[in-house]
């Protein structure tokens, strides 16, 4: 782990002196490349997954691929020591949105999660995923011990479940869940024992429990279950899973080709232009399509992986690893539910489901990582 | 620190890699176990009913429709408040709460709220707004004239299944040809239909061009009404027919009922009588018995017969007259009616040579007539009958008859003793291509000589002018028919002495007939004569029928000058009964109201 390895220059910005070209081919375009891949892609597909529907996302899909690119550049452009040096603040700004959103927020799926603007609305949990990866950062780097001590990692802990627990409380367990890979990810990087990796792990699964038997609502229950048992309810929540097995399975090899897909375009499949967009894109371009997908997803989380690698300090190591775990979790878990590996729960697709603010964050993220990359020769 | 990398980036690939298994196994291995459960929920094999083809009266006016009408159903689980939501439906359909509340509460994609709705039920329930409730197109079947001539027409079911009369004889006709075909559907049950998955189209049922005329139909069941109301009868039928063709112009059963809503009515009511009930025919089958006595050669109008003062004993019993009789000639024993006088004459033919006169007129057996149900009536064979049989044949008692068969045997008096096979269905065809089901008349048979039959003929003009049979007389022209007073059997006791059955069959204008009616009430209370129950009935319908049809006065008495006749045939006078019966607009513009059809102005072939 490199902190600080370039000396070519002692400000923030470009140096005067290298051609611009030569600038641009210090933009790591692989993820770039990847993320705007997938984001055609999820275009194509939402139009596909949702025109039958008499609403066609693809419209509201472009306008906010089209904000991202705008959010991306200003992401991109933004030292992120010049972020982090305000991590409290933009920490505790992203917890005022979750607690406003408790009180004033909009429902939608039966969980409020959403803030009105006008005839907008924005998520406020997916922007406070990225603030706390910057609080984390910050916090975790200015420790300076190969391992952390366990009121450090308490610390942490904490500073990550007062938004986690109030993402949870809206409710949207999943969106909640996103923090754990997070945090975890962050901490493994930080330098943590494992005799605290398994205290956490046991306090994770302890406090699952809990959680089942005490806050959790029958609806979620209900996922869960499903997920153990598909057959237990074949019209109710296991019929959310069956429709995307037998989209996914009727894609065979090279797919039923696009808009053809009639487990979507009839409208059999539930969240078909949100969550389970993964299948519609398996239906429509089968096993070659979706491993291709996967194959972007690889390239950019390979990438992203090889910019934590070798970020100039320890405050951008941190948030490149914090960010990139979540997004991973998101692709990975996502995937996996519509496949009907892991259970149910709200979890979108980055760059290929349809949602404001999930993309606007996700371009966002790209837009650090790749920021922190191209400075990382940078000397301040 | 490059072990836990390592290590969380072999956890990272491990996890891809299941993923990318389980796709294999999803979209190659087992692919085909997915494309079905795929092809089991998406498609469906559906029956295309082409629209029921229409049934119109002789002038192209709509008896019998069908109209692309609004089903409502709805998705429960897209329904928030059940119990609101049924409320307002009970409202505006007129159902129940509770069945409503049950329908929409059940865990199921697809429930029918009700079903082929007449447009401002649907308008009213579209204006409900409700979320989750949609609507699909089913055709309805409509019958604009409701009443009118139900019993011949008949009913569909709710699934387009003709069940009675034309509607049930006609099925297939009407029907024309479903279609499978294979569609897809979408989530919601509704089906979407594919190009290339359908296989041709179905094809659309023909129409039926009817004989009966709605005009001369509508007088007859006004007439017919009224009697049956003024005698507090428990019924009635009638018939007009043309007797040159066969083709029936009225057929009538009273009570009646409304197609539109048959559930709410008995069979007795949906039962056409004129064709499927058989009744003993009393005084009107004399006609028959002197027609086998003068097709022999064994008596002329103008003999005279011995009515032995209104009793005779044969075999040890008594038979009565109605009336005492002295010396009556033949044609006198017609007119007046005498049983005594038919009973010799019967006897003088003696019982083989009736027997064949009977069955020669077409009774026993069915008409032949294009409807369903149609009975044979109760004639035993000449071996069978008893002792009696031929005297009590004689005034038509120990024989019975359907109405449509004593109509036709009268019918064919009127048109020099052929005897035709009726018929209702003139036509069956779509738009232009109409096929003639009867392009001419069908002969059964020559039951008496053209001779004969003209004698017939003045026989039974004479009942009008002279005998029982007066008030079926219509001014302007000559009647020929013939008066019937039927005690009614009882069961195990003989006839009764309280139940009759009155009623007048004949033709007119005599000598140039137009149209031949038989007219039966059934058990009228206080007076029970044919002659004065039924005959005026025949009077009044045939009359405005005439007047309807055009057919120009024979002789005008002095008081009435053609030319005032003629205007009340052109309709130029409002308050005549003729141009009443050619206002059908009350009858049609409910029609419009109900359907929004247009009636009244189908082709004509």
């Amino acid at each position: 782990m490199r902190s600080t390895s370039g000396t070519l220059s002692t400000f923030a910005g470009l140096p005067e002196e290298r051609p611009a070209l030569r600038h641009l081919a210090r933009v790591r375009w692989g993820l770039l490349v990847a993320a705007l891949l997938l984001s055609l892609v999820g275009l194509a597909t939402v139009h596909s997954a949702s025109s039958e529907m008499g609403i066609d996302y693809l419209p509201r899909q472009a306008l906010w691929v089209a904000l991202g690119l705008v959010v991306f550049l200003v992401a991109f452009s933004l030292d992120h020591q010049s972020l982090t040096k305000f991590a409290w603040l933009i920490y505790l700004t992203g917890v005022t949105l979750l607690l406003l959103v408790l009180f004033f927020g909009q429902e939608a799926g039966g969980s409020r999660s959403w803030l009105g603007i006008g005839s907008y609305r924005i998520q406020p949990s997916e922007f406070a995923k990225i603030s706390t990866a910057l609080m984390l950062a910050r916090y975790l780097a200015g420790v300076n011990r190969r391992y952390l001590r366990l009121p450090q990692i308490a610390f942490v802990v904490v500073l990550v479940c007062v938004p986690m627990a109030l993402v949870a409380l809206s409710p949207d367990l999943g969106g909640a869940a996103m923090f754990l890979p997070m945090m975890g990810g962050m901490l493994l990087v930080a330098g943590i024992r494992w005799r605290f990796v398994v205290a956490g792990a046991i306090t994770i699964i302890l406090l699952g429990a809990g959680l089942w038997n005490f806050v959790m609502l029958d609806y979620q229950k209900d996922r869960v279950m499903t997920f153990v048992s598909p057959d237990r309810d074949p019209l109710g929540a296991g019929y959310q899973l069956q429709q995307s097995k037998i989209a996914v399975g009727s894609g065979q090899l090279a797919g039923r080709g696009y808009q053809q897909g009639t487990q979507s375009q009839l409208r059999f499949l539930p969240a078909r232009h949100t969550d389970f967009i993964f299948a519609v894109l398996a239906e429509e371009w089968g096993f070659l399509g979706v491993v291709t997908v996967l194959g972007l997803y690889a390239v950019y989380i390979f990438n992203g992986a090889r910019v934590a690698g070798r970020a100039r300090d320890r405050e951008g190591v941190l948030l490149v690893v914090g960010l990139l775990s979540g997004f991973t979790f998101h692709v990975i878990y996502n995937t996996s539910m519509v496949v009907g590996l892991v259970p149910i729960t709200g979890i979108p697709l980055p760059f290929l489901s349809y949602g404001g603010s999930f993309t606007l964050a996700n371009f966002i993220i790209a837009g650090l990582i790749l920021g922190i990359d191209f400075r990382r020769f940078v000397n301040r | 620190m490059k072990a836990r990398w390592f290590f969380a980036l072999l956890l990272l690939v491990a996890w891809i890699g299941g993923i990318g298994a389980r796709l294999y196994q999803l979209q190659v291995t087992d692919h085909l176990e997915y494309q079905d459960l795929a092809k089991r929920q998406q498609l469906r094999r559906i029956t295309l009913e082409p629209p029921r083809g229409t049934i119109y009266d002789a002038r192209g006016r709509k008896l019998a429709l069908s109209l692309e009408v609004d089903s409502a159903w709805a998705c429960p689980r897209e329904i928030d408040d059940p119990a609101t939501a049924s409320a307002e439906l009970a409202r505006v359909l007129g159902l129940e709460r509770q069945k409503l509340e049950e329908k929409l509460t059940r865990d199921k994609e697809f429930v029918w709220v009700a079903r082929q709705l007449d447009s401002p039920v649907s308008a009213a329930v579209r204006d409900l707004d409700l979320a989750g409730v949609t609507f699909l197109k089913e055709n309805k079947r409509y019958y604009p004239m409701r009443e009118l001539a139900s019993q011949v027409v008949g009913f569909a079911s709710v699934d387009h299944k003709g069940l009675e009369g034309l509607e049930g004889l006609y099925d297939q006709v009407i029907t024309g040809e479903p279609v499978n075909r294979r569609v897809l559907r979408d989530a919601r049950f509704g089906t979407l239909s594919s190009p290339t998955l359908s296989f041709g189209d179905a094809k659309p049922g023909r129409d039926l061009y009817l004989t009966i005329d709605v005009a001369i139909q509508h007088i007859v069941e006004r007439e017919l009404a009224r009697a049956v109301e003024q005698s507090q009868a428990r019924g009635g039928t009638a018939v007009v027919l043309d007797p040159h063709s066969g083709a029936v112009l009225a057929m009538a059963s009273l009570p009646s009922f409304d197609p539109n809503r048959f559930r709410h009515f008995d069979a007795s009511q949906r039962r056409n009588r004129v064709v499927a009930d058989a009744f003993e025919p009393g005084s009107t089958f004399k006609m028959v018995t002197a027609a086998a006595a003068l097709e022999a050669n064994l008596i002329d109008p103008t003999d005279v017969l011995d009515c032995e003062r209104g009793g005779i004993t044969l075999h040890g019993i008594r038979i009565h007259d109605h009336h005492p009789f002295d010396l009556l000639t033949f044609r006198e024993v017609i007119a007046k009616s005498s049983n005594i006088g038919a009973i010799k004459t019967g006897l003088m033919v003696g019982r083989d040579l009736f027997y064949q006169q009977i069955q020669s007129f077409g009774f026993g057996a069915p008409t032949g007539i294009d409807l369903p149900g149609e009975a044979s009536g109760l004639v035993r064979p000449a071996e069978r009958w008893a002792r009696l049989a031929t005297a009590y044949i004689s005034f038509g008692q120990g024989i019975s008859v359907t109405a449509i068969q004593l109509v036709s045997a009268f019918a064919a008096v009127a048109n020099g003793g052929q005897l035709l096979e009726p018929y209702v269905v003139r036509g069956v065809g779509a738009g232009d291509d109409v096929e003639l089901v009867h392009p001419r008349p069908t002969l059964r048979g020559m039951p008496v000589t053209p001779g004969t039959a003209r004698t017939l003929e003045r026989l039974l003009e004479a009942v009008v002018t002279e005998g029982t049979g007066k008030k079926a007389a219509i001014e302007g022209y000559r009647v020929a028919g013939k008066t019937g007073t039927a005690q009614k059997a009882e069961a195990g006791r003989g006839y009764s002495a309280t139940k009759f059955v009155a009623s007048f069959v004949g033709f007119a204008p005599a000598r140039e007939p137009a149209v031949a009616a038989l007219i039966v009430i059934d058990e009228p209370k206080g007076a029970y004569h044919g002659g004065d129950v039924a005959a005026p009935v025949f009077s009044a319908i045939v009359r405005e029928v005439l007047l309807y049809l055009r057919v120009p006065p024979q002789r005008v008495p002095p008081e009435t000058w053609p030319g005032e006749l003629l205007a009340v045939i052109d309709g130029q006078d409002p308050e005549s009964p003729a141009t009443a019966a050619l206002d059908l607009d009350g009858v049609f513009g409910e029609v419009r109201e109900r359907g929004g059809a247009e009636l009244a102005s189908g082709p004509v072939p």
